[in-house]
């Protein structure tokens, strides 16, 4: 995996486009996230495997703070840049610190007895984004995604 | 989100439309729920007007792996759109299911 220091992937070649988007941690605001992310895939021409994959990441982060984050998060913002020929997430929530980047990986071998029913949205994330990393700055947990686009 | 329970030679197929999702997974197990109080060996989920699915989608997909497999049978995904594929690839649910890409083959037992 690529490991980027935050100076490389919020260069002065980055626009954001949209303004970050700002979330109650609560189920009933996912729509807002796969509209704002539809919104900047017209914007950029995203191929639908692209808008879904960052679709998925994002859902699937938004799904742990909103499930497991204990206190549980008050705020959680998101946004998506562009950048030559990579879209940039930044996602943020302000619980305790997490860093969903050292979650173990599922054993997908197992039979269906046995298979745990979990585990599966960082390792989605891990499988279909170029870098994914983790940062704890001023209270919040900043974690960070990029997918190299198609087109 | 929508589901309907057809049936044709005595088999179940469970038709879902729309987004299967953090917010929408639990309405669809909590609709899967008495139909599962009932053993099925075999089961096919129609995913043909999908558009989308997360973790949380493919949790309500391994509840109906698991109970196929429990009454000894296997649960048949049909018509899986292809941009669907990847995310179940990365599962390793192919090795837990059957994919059809029609309800015909699905019905004749065709191998998949």
């Amino acid at each position: 995996m690529i490991r980027l220091r935050p100076e490389t992937i919020h260069g002065p070649m980055t626009q954001p486009v949209q303004s970050p988007l700002r979330l109650r941690p609560e189920l009933t605001e996912l729509d807002h996230v796969v509209g704002y992310i539809e919104t900047f895939a017209d914007q950029h021409g995203l191929n639908s495997g692209d808008t879904y994959a960052l679709t998925l990441a994002a859902e699937e982060l938004f799904a742990n703070t909103v499930n497991h984050s204990k206190p549980p998060a008050t705020l959680v913002e998101f946004s998506l840049a562009y950048s030559g020929d990579t879209a940039i997430a930044t996602y943020a929530d302000d619980a305790q610190p997490y860093d969903p980047t050292q979650q173990a990986a599922p054993d997908t071998s197992l039979p269906a007895e046995m298979r745990p029913i979990g585990g599966l949205g960082v390792h989605f994330i891990r499988k279909t984004m170029e870098v994914f990393q983790y940062a704890r700055q001023d209270g919040r947990n900043i974690v960070t995604f990029t997918r190299r686009l198609k087109r | 989100m929508n589901i309907v329970i057809e049936h044709a030679q005595d088999l179940p197929i469970i038709v879902l439309s729309g987004r299967l999702d953090t917010a929408t997974a639990p309405g669809f197990d909590a609709e899967m729920a008495p139909f599962l109080a009932e053993p099925h060996p075999r089961i096919l989920l129609d995913l043909a007007g999908v558009t989308y699915i997360s973790s949380a989608g493919l949790r309500s997909v391994l509840h109906l792996v698991k109970h196929t497999a429990a009454h000894g049978g296997r649960l048949g995904l049909v018509a899986t759109p292809p941009h669907l594929l990847e995310v179940i690839e990365i599962s390793g649910f192919p090795a837990l299911l059957d994919l059809y890409p029609d309800r015909e083959s699905a019905l004749n037992g065709t191998a998949p």
